[in-house]
């Protein structure tokens, strides 16, 4: 049986919308169920799941500002429940901290929230992309900085803010940008770090929160994390955030070491960012993923590091003037996890070859596509990157393949797998039917904004999943990264605890993490 | 010249949150200022003419 409702523009932002969802699933008698706004990917997305057929009259009105809600259950006593739980949502009741004065006065515009805040001086924006730039030039002219968490947001879009921002003198983190901490205040996906002297320019979101949880673990501090956008340092926009954090942090006494950071980015902006990050009077360390060859300028204090991880030690060790380390590589990695290599490699069938990663972020997948082609071939990639294979389906995996979880295909009205590990979860249990897999690579985000228990969630799938290649006589090695602090809320510990409890193998460096699996998968 | 930049990394933040509220709520629990505007979207008929009027002195 089939209940289905289209509320007529009636918008609720992706977390309430997640939330209705999980309670109506959670009735007894419901056997599936779907909560969205109308768009054409969330149609796409509710066919797939089996919650529609083209038949369905409702497709016929249903428009991206309708909010639709479709519920198949099994028993007639569902029905009353399903209808309560949809109208309790629609009709809450103001809760006894707020008096109706607070709730009367709740702005609806920027322009009526900065009357009311006057010392507003950043505004924070995940609203659906489509509609991200007309807030953001709002907040822009009047005076704030902004932070635009929303992804699916055009790249002229992108320029116009940001040379409205230049004009304004005001800065945009963004667009999709996850993670910032600035003045000690996290933003986005950020973690709990001890405060400091490093600042880090980074176009790169989990790439971003690998450096500070790093540098945290190695005694050092944060100063400010500034959030670019992915495309920052491409051609098109030109750097322009990085080149305004830059100047800005060039000037703060609180900032003794600036690390650059990006996955893929274009050549001649990086050497433009770095040509000016040289007359700056700070130590920089460069951490361009993806560059075809190292970017310093040692006379002039620009220092190269090879990944996220490697970047925060040679900061940490600058801030404290020691000698500067080296980075990871296979021999080192091979002499320091050579039991544990031994013990994955002797265990897989003939038929086993291939190494599976699914990424919540677009730095890890950049980080391991810069080492996979040295051990592995014919790699495919989601989103598309020159050099490798195309997915000819995002959703169904071929070969040794990499995949970004947290790219704008599979985040379009969805939320992102960080916060929602759901999406993760489908793929990874699909992926366990595949008995050509040897190896599955995963990272686990933790800290503000991210899943209370993502390690609760990811547990049982990966035990499922080598149990199930155990009944076939072979073997699957699942390593994950974790990256987080003990300051976190999830507690750190404990996520660590249970993916180790299931036999997967936990590290905390990406780095690490891709090599291993090359090391294991290509034995 | 980075007067406004500075004074963001100085600090306190005073945000105004436009989107999703639980995104800033640790901010609230760290005594950070954050106002939650209520905010819908507008009609999909006014998107682009709207964008393009913001846009076109860019």
């Amino acid at each position: 049986m089939n209940y289905s409702l289209v509320k007529e523009n009636t918008y609720n932002d992706s977390m309430k919308l997640m939330k209705l969802q999980n309670d109506l699933g959670s009735i007894e008698g419901v056997t599936n169920c779907g909560v969205a706004m109308g768009t054409p990917e969330n149609i796409k997305q509710f066919r797939k799941a089996g919650l529609i057929s083209d038949e369905s009259s409702d497709l016929e009105k249903i428009s991206p500002n309708d909010l639709w809600i479709t519920v198949e259950y099994s028993t007639t006593d569902a029905l009353s429940v399903i209808e309560e739980k949809i109208e309790n949502h629609f009709n809450r009741k103001i809760s006894e901290d707020k008096s109706e004065d607070d709730v009367e006065f709740t702005p609806k515009t920027i322009a009526s929230a900065v009357r009311r805040l006057p010392s507003a001086n950043l505004a924070f924006i995940s609203v659906p992309g489509r509609y991200a730039v007309i807030e953001a030039i709002e907040a822009i002219n009047k005076g704030l900085s902004v932070f635009m968490f929303s992804d699916n947001v055009s790249l002229e879009e992108e320029i116009k803010m940001k040379t409205l921002a230049e004009k304004r003198k005001v800065l945009v983190m963004g667009p999709d940008c996850g993670t910032a901490i600035i003045a000690g205040a996290p933003l986005g996906f950020s973690n709990v770090v001890r405060r400091g002297k490093i600042s880090i320019i980074a176009a790169s979101g989990t790439g971003l929160q690998e450096i500070c949880c790093t540098i945290h673990k190695m005694g050092g501090g944060v100063a400010q994390a500034i959030g670019t956008g992915g495309r920052d340092l491409s051609s098109e926009v030109g750097g322009k955030t990085f080149s305004r954090a830059l100047e800005a942090l060039s000037q703060e006494d609180d900032t003794e070491v600036i690390i650059l950071a990006s996955k893929h980015a274009d050549g001649d902006v990086i050497e433009r960012i770095v040509r000016r990050a040289a007359k700056t009077k700070k130590k920089i360390v460069t951490c361009f993923i993806g560059s075809e060859k190292p970017v310093e300028d040692i006379e002039n204090g620009v220092f190269s590091a090879s990944g996220f991880e490697h970047a925060a030690a040679v900061s940490v060790a600058l801030s404290k003037s020691e000698s500067l380390p080296e980075p990871p590589t296979k021999h080192t990695l091979q002499i320091e996890m050579r039991h544990t290599i031994d013990a994955e490699v002797g265990r897989f069938s003939k038929q086993q070859k291939y190494v599976r990663a699914f990424f919540t972020g677009g730095s890890f997948s950049d980080q391991a596509l810069q080492i996979f082609p040295d051990y592995l071939e014919s790699i495919s990639v989601y989103p598309h990157q020159d050099g490798f294979l195309k997915l000819v389906d995002p959703d169904a995996s071929q070969g040794n393949c990499i995949v970004d979880l947290g790219d704008d295909y599979f985040t379009h009205g969805r939320l992102h797998p960080i916060i929602d590990p759901s999406q993760r979860m489908d793929r990874l249990k699909r992926e366990m039917n595949d008995f050509s897999i040897r190896v599955i690579l995963l990272d686990v985000m933790l800290g503000y904004g991210a899943h209370p228990d993502p390690a609760g969630l990811l547990a049982p799938i990966i035990l499922e999943g080598k149990k199930k290649f155990e009944e076939k006589g072979q073997y699957l090695s699942v390593i994950v990264n974790i990256c987080g602090t003990e300051k976190d809320v999830q507690n750190l510990d404990e996520q660590k605890e249970k993916i180790s409890r299931t036999g997967a193998i936990v590290l905390d460096s990406s780095r690490k993490a891709a090599l291993l699996a090359c090391l294991i998968g290509s034995a | 010249m980075e007067d406004k930049i500075l004074k963001l990394f100085e600090g306190p933040l005073s945000i105004v949150n436009i989107g999703v509220d639980e995104l800033l709520d640790h901010l609230s629990e760290l005594n950070g200022e954050v106002l939650n505007v209520d905010w819908k979207p507008p009609s999909d008929d006014n998107l682009e003419i709207l964008k393009k009027v913001l846009t076109a002195n860019i």
